[in-house]
């Protein structure tokens, strides 16, 4: 039988083919137009009409097999080839990537940031005011008048008898106190300024951030609530604070509030003096007085304020022992915190 | 405020140990700043006595002292010193010990084995007015014949704890032992009581020794003077010097130590005059004149104005009030007959006095925080009471007392529900009841009103919030409850000025910049610097220093000094920037205008890099594209520098770093910087955003190239072509800009790539042709441009 040898060469041809291009010539070889399968059936023309179908069928038959074995063939090969193509392209993948430098902000921001958030979602507005203040401002409306012994508390810049850089943020406080009602509930960021000679620990410039709640039957209670919850948030759940009596002219009763040590979590070490807590605000009811001198009746509102040292945060935050490196701006500095 | 635990023990039962004592009492609002352990510096140094010296054998200057310590064997130590000798008692540091200035090893002399060292006086930190002998050039001889092996500190009283604590403005009546001990009493449960007022006078009157008057009443409101006749000045005894050497004042002589001691003791300061020395026998209390001078104990001149009190006799100062003492006054050891001042003077007024003589005085210290009316007659009887104790003189009779002042106490009435109502806590009023007592604010109850006397020494006891401060402390601030009264709904806002600031920081943040923070301050040096004369700016009275007596107007100078640190520590590539305020003085106006700047810089990054980071700001912040007008900054250079503009309005200037001011702030390479008014930005409004729909038809892109004069903006005429182009231009892009031979001289060839679309179906030839050619009239018209065949 014809057919039958020919299908036999062409399984063999097939069989052996290495590469798909192979495989293609094979296909052309036996049936593209001028192939061996497809001739045989040019030659039907020349066979009785008994047996023609008989031929057809064989024909057909020897087609459909090469056609079949060639599918299956090609499907491996494709793979095969496939494979060879993708391990070729291997890479080495421990090489680094590429990348553009990644940038920063500075780490007085990421904290400040931290802590607007945090009072931002207890429902407190942030408001700014000016850095270059009246004395009335700063000082004086605070229940802390000329001569006052508390003045020497604050280093004071001067630019005239009754123009000061602020020492703090509070006379934004006072600001907000004479031109809106209660209930008010603020926090106020930005630089202050003392008049101390930098060093490791001190600058004449510094990040401080205060809040202020006034409203009715505000408590002392309140206060501690509304720091504990911001302590906890910043710190974690698991740090312990502790109010201790403090004074400041503006509150009354007054108190420093301590922090379980970031760095000996308590134990004791350098960072803490060995007391396991570290101071990072004060607080206290707003005092009547300065109520009074706002404008808010003290027999009807209460409140309660609080400070901040952003810089003191994030000198414990971070663990960094020298202020000075905050307002140098080295970039192998300012990369750490990326 | 160092307050010798001893001390306090003196007025107070105290029951818990240094430490414990300082915890309690911090709890209770005394903040506690360190405790100081005396003595830790001194160790293993014991009494011995001389048994036998014998000369060393190779060192003429050498002896070898045999020393009984009260160990089994004598102790030999080799000495330099030549006036020890046999049954001499001596300090003996025994190897190894610890002295002050450094640790003691036995090691060999010449060859003589040493166990120790013979100590002087000044080895242990000792004066001749801390302890008679400690003075004496060479080995400290011991008086008596003390026990050998006997630690030096137990036998001179060189250990004991002091606690230094923090007082607040609010509580002078702290800055003593007195005031001190009254808390330590509260803090500890315990009792407490005043010292011992008792003494004899004699038959001389005070008042015909001295008269005063008080001719400024209203900065003097009570002095008293008393007189003490036969003064022997001598030494105080130990006791007393040990007491003022832990609480860290040097003792002098028994007069000058007794008011000091009074001082420590009550926070009364004392003045003693010389009664010899107050010509006149007149003793008057006035404002100085105007340019009036004196010289002080320090033995300086000091000139005075009108508003400083002074302390007179009939022909003239003798001391400044409140502040210090004149020289010619001085007690001396001469000095046969005292007279002790004891007054209030006006808290503000000896604050101002201090101030403007540049003096500060233990005595200034405490007057400016205010002293009592009742503490300054407590302080006198004290210090005549030490004058008989100690046989220093002999006590006139009555003392000169003039007072200006209602002694009466304030009685303040506190209702119980309103202490508990600020602090949020149930406690009943019996409870405060006793606390308050226990601070000394004797109270009363009547239902439940506390009815509160509010003794002299607090003076700083108002009202209301005073008493629940003083009911929180005793109670306890741990024992007050959480609470939240900010539970009803509320939002947080922040201003748009913070968001849009946010926004530019993350922006850069996010393309790779560092953030910087530098001070406000600048100063003429800087704007030198930079090439500029220093312009009208907020001026500081009192700066650190001259380079930091101004607040800034611009950020530009530290940003410099930042890039140039960079650049020297070999930081390569940095981008930094910084937002924060300038400073601009307004006309009429106590306060300047702040205005919020932005500066930027970069360093192996050229104009066009800069550029792009701007525009972008823009884009995101005020919306719209900016325009560049070649700028004119003497710190740009000239060639690589622009202004920038946004909305119409100037917003900033940029360009590269002039090579002048790179050689003023030491910058070794070159950097592109910017400035940005966000005042000026933050006021551009960004339109609102709106929805385009996405195009269905296919963009044409068309090349064009013209052959401009050099001068021309590339970017001018690319604004120009979008203009004219109208809807259907959707994009103009730069591709290529060269000069050369072949554009010709002054000229330079520019090539765009210009998208058009047309909404309504795909662009045929000729629409898009007659685009083209609208734009190069344009350009032709506009820009003399001819197309570059």
């Amino acid at each position: 039988m014809e057919c039958e040898q020919i299908v036999a060469k062409a399984q063999g041809e097939i069989a052996a083919a290495q590469s798909s291009a192979e495989l293609d010539g094979i296909r052309v070889k036996y049936l593209g137009k001028k192939g061996e399968i497809t001739l045989l059936m040019k030659q039907m023309g020349a066979l009785s009409k008994e047996e023609r179908p008989a031929f057809g069928q064989a024909v057909n038959a020897a087609r459909k097999a090469v056609e079949e074995t060639l599918a299956q063939a090609i499907e491996k090969i494709a793979k095969k080839e496939n494979e060879e193509k993708l391990a070729a392209e291997r890479i080495d993948v421990t090489l680094p990537g590429r990348k553009q430098a990644l940038g920063a902000l500075h780490p007085l921001t990421q904290v400040y940031r931290e802590v607007r958030d945090i009072f931002l979602s207890m429902g407190f507005d942030v408001t700014e005011g000016p850095e270059v203040e009246l004395d009335r401002y700063n000082f004086e409306l605070l229940n802390i008048p000329k001569d006052h012994p508390a003045r020497d508390m604050q280093d004071t810049f001067y630019v005239s008898e009754d123009v000061v850089l602020r020492t703090h943020t509070s006379p934004v406080q006072v600001r907000t106190m004479l031109s809106q009602k209660p209930p008010i509930r603020m926090v106020c960021p930005g630089r202050v300024f003392r008049t101390d000679d930098v060093d490791a620990t001190h600058s004449p410039v510094f990040m401080q951030m205060e809040g202020l709640v006034v409203g009715k039957n505000i408590r002392f209670s309140d206060l501690k609530g509304t720091i504990n919850t911001f302590i906890r948030n910043f710190y974690g759940e698991h740090v312990k604070t502790k109010f201790r009596p403090g004074f400041f002219p503006f509150t009354e009763p007054s108190a420093e509030v301590d922090v379980t040590c970031t760095v000996c979590g308590g134990k004791g070490c350098g960072a803490c003096k060995g007391a396991g807590m570290i101071e990072v605000l004060g607080c206290g009811l707003v005092n009547p007085v300065v109520l009074e001198n706002c404008g808010i009746d003290p027999n009807e509102y209460s409140g309660f304020a609080f400070g901040l040292g952003i810089d003191r945060l994030a000198n414990t935050k971070y663990g960094i022992t020298d202020i000075r490196l905050l307002y140098e701006n080295d970039a192998r500095f300012l990369r750490q915190f990326v | 405020m160092l307050a010798p635990y001893r001390w306090i023990c003196d007025y107070a039962d105290i029951k818990s140990d240094p430490h414990t004592l300082a915890e309690k009492m911090v709890m209770t609002g005394n903040g506690v700043e360190e405790i100081v352990e005396l003595g830790k510096n001194i160790q293993n140094v014991v009494v011995g006595r001389i048994e036998k010296i014998t000369k060393h054998p190779d060192a003429d200057k050498l002896q070898i002292c045999m020393i009984d310590v009260g160990d089994e064997e004598l102790l030999q130590i080799v000495t330099g010193a030549d006036n020890v000798f046999e049954g001499a008692y001596i300090p003996v540091a025994k190897a190894p010990s610890m002295l002050p200035a450094g640790p003691i090893k036995k090691g060999k002399l010449r060859g003589v084995e040493s166990f120790g060292m013979l100590c002087s006086g000044e080895e242990l930190n000792l004066k001749e007015e801390d302890y008679p002998g400690a003075g004496v050039n060479g080995i400290m001889i011991l008086e008596g014949e003390p026990a050998v092996g006997t630690d030096i500190r137990e036998l001179l009283n060189l250990s004991g704890t002091v606690i230094d604590f923090e007082v607040g403005a609010n509580r002078p009546d702290c800055l003593s032992i007195l005031g001190t001990a009254r808390e330590a009493a509260a803090a500890d449960e315990t009792a407490f009581r005043l010292p011992e007022v008792k003494y004899e006078e004699h038959g001389i009157n005070t008042e015909d020794l001295v008269s005063v008057s008080i001719q400024a009443p209203e900065l003097c409101t009570r002095y008293i003077a008393a007189a003490v006749t036969d003064v022997k000045i001598e030494p105080s005894p130990e006791w007393m010097r040990v007491r003022l050497r832990e609480a860290g004042i040097r003792p002098i002589n028994n007069i000058v130590d007794i008011t000091n001691f009074v001082m420590l003791e009550t926070g009364q300061p004392m003045h003693a005059f010389d009664a010899s020395k107050i010509r006149g026998g007149e003793i008057i209390v006035r404002r100085a004149k105007n340019g009036e001078k004196m010289k002080t104990l320090d033995d300086k001149e000091r000139t005075f104005t009108e508003n400083m009190l002074l302390i007179c006799d009939k022909e003239g100062p003798i001391g400044v009030a409140g502040v210090m003492g004149g020289l010619d006054s001085e007690i001396t050891d001469q000095t046969k007959t005292v007279v002790f001042e004891s007054a209030k003077f006006m808290y503000g007024n000896i604050r101002q006095t201090s101030r403007g003589l540049g003096l500060a005085t233990e005595s200034s210290m405490r007057f400016s925080k205010g002293v009592d009316a009742v503490t300054t007659l407590l302080a006198m009887q004290r210090a005549l009471t030490l004058i008989d104790m100690l046989g220093a003189g002999k006590v006139a009779s009555g003392m000169i007392d003039v007072l200006n002042e209602d002694l009466k106490q304030k009685v303040i009435k506190v209702n119980a529900a309103r202490v508990n109502a600020k602090l949020g806590t149930d406690i009943s009023a019996k409870e405060m009841q006793q606390y308050l007592n226990r601070v000394f604010i004797q109270t009363g109850l009547i239902g439940d009103e506390l009815v509160c006397t509010i003794p002299a020494f607090r003076g700083d006891i108002c009202g209301t919030a005073d008493i629940a401060e003083e009911v929180a402390r005793i109670y306890g601030y741990d024992n007050i409850p959480e609470t939240d009264a900010l539970m009803h709904l509320c939002r947080g806002r922040m201003s748009a000025y913070e968001k849009k600031a946010d926004a530019i920081k993350d922006y850069l943040k996010d393309m790779g910049f560092l953030e910087c923070v530098t001070y406000s301050f600048t100063g003429p040096q800087d704007y030198a610097k930079i090439g500029m004369g220093v312009p009208d700016s907020v001026k500081i009275i009192n700066p650190l220093g001259d380079d930091s007596s101004l607040m800034r107007t611009t950020l530009v100078p530290h940003m410099l000094s930042v890039v140039a640190l960079n650049q020297n520590r070999k930081n390569e590539n940095v981008q930094l920037f910084e937002v924060s305020r300038g400073y601009f003085p307004q006309d009429g106006e106590p306060l300047p205008h702040e205005v919020p700047m932005l500066v930027l810089a970069q360093t192996g990054k050229d104009f066009f890099d800069m550029k792009g980071i701007i525009e972008n700001i823009v884009r995101l912040t005020a919306g719209g594209d900016i325009r560049c007008r070649r700028a004119n900054e003497p710190w740009l250079h000239p060639g690589i520098s622009a202004d920038i503009f946004a909305g119409g309005q100037k917003i900033g200037v940029m360009g590269s770093v002039h090579p002048d001011t790179m050689e003023a702030f030491d910058m070794p390479e070159r950097a592109v910087i910017a400035q940005i008014d966000l005042e000026a930005l933050y006021a551009i409004e960004k339109p609102e955003r709106k929805f385009h729909a996405l195009p269905k038809f296919p963009a044409a892109t068309r090349d064009l190239a013209v052959i401009v004069d050099r001068e021309t903006g590339a970017g001018d005429m690319m604004e120009a072509m979008k203009k004219a182009g109208g809807r259907r231009v959707e994009k103009v892009e730069l591709f290529d800009v060269f000069s050369g031979a072949q554009v010709g001289e002054g000229k330079k060839s520019v090539a765009y790539a210009i998208t058009m679309r047309s909404p309504e179906g795909t662009m045929r030839d000729e629409e898009v042709d007659a685009v083209i050619k609208k734009l190069l009239r344009t350009l032709e018209k506009e820009f003399g441009a001819q197309l570059r065949q």
